[in-house]
């Protein structure tokens, strides 16, 4: 299987550490974590290392997940990189929201550990949107 | 023990003591309805995102039912709110 390089942004310390551990489960998922939109984006500035594709977020302080991602269409490298949202709220005018916003799915949380590798790899298609 | 499970051992137990620092911050909230619901959004929305995976459905499903009550009325009651407080006092407990 392909190696899928995946940027987790996530407040959240204790969510981020289990979603870490939860997407290493797969040995070919190569994961990176920040803690905010700003985190993400000067990581991305180094410009050594490009995700296939971005967890993030919604709700953030001082830089939220629809925010972090109007910014990331912004910058050339991830112009076109597949976003999926993770938020507590994924009722359906709240999912649809963010898919008209540019992602191409809502992971809900609380999301179960154990599948999320999985549940990954079904959403982003190497080749198709990855 | 993989390294995930020990992880969520850990979490849990951390969140458990989180709640405890928490409680205040609800019981505040619950006391004072016209006040600012920064604070308590907030928590409601990480423990809403957080409880479930570590085992704690019943405190998840009242912290976001808070959540979804804030967003459609931030300036009006949370009916969930004192169930959630009792939920946390006895988890803690």
């Amino acid at each position: 299987m392909s190696t899928l390089r995946v940027l987790y942004i996530d407040d959240e310390p204790d969510i981020r550490e289990v979603a870490i551990l939860s997407l290493r489960l797969d040995p070919d998922i190569e994961v990176r974590a920040a803690e905010s939109g700003a985190e993400a984006l000067e990581l991305l500035a180094k410009g050594d290392w490009l995700p296939d594709v971005v967890l993030l977020d919604v709700m953030m302080p001082a830089m939220d997940g629809p925010t972090t991602l109007a910014r990331l269409r912004d910058l050339d490298a991830t112009k076109q990189t597949p976003v999926i949202f993770m938020t507590a709220r994924a009722q359906a005018a709240e999912r649809q929201r963010l898919l008209d916003l540019g992602a191409i799915a809502v992971i809900p949380k609380p999301f179960d550990p154990m599948s999320l590798a999985r549940e990954l790899r079904a959403m982003v298609r190497p080749g198709v949107n990855a | 023990m993989s390294e995930l499970t020990s992880a969520l051992n850990t979490l849990s137990a951390r969140f458990l003591t989180r709640c405890a620092e928490d409680l205040p911050v609800l019981q505040q909230s619950a006391s004072d309805a016209t006040g600012d619901r920064t604070a308590l959004r907030f928590v409601v929305h990480r423990m809403s995102g957080s409880a479930g995976m570590l085992g704690y459905a019943e405190v998840g499903d009242l912290a976001a039912q808070v959540d979804d009550e804030l967003c459609a009325t931030p300036y009006a009651g949370t009916p969930s709110l004192p169930a959630l407080i009792d939920a946390i006092r006895v988890l803690i407990r």
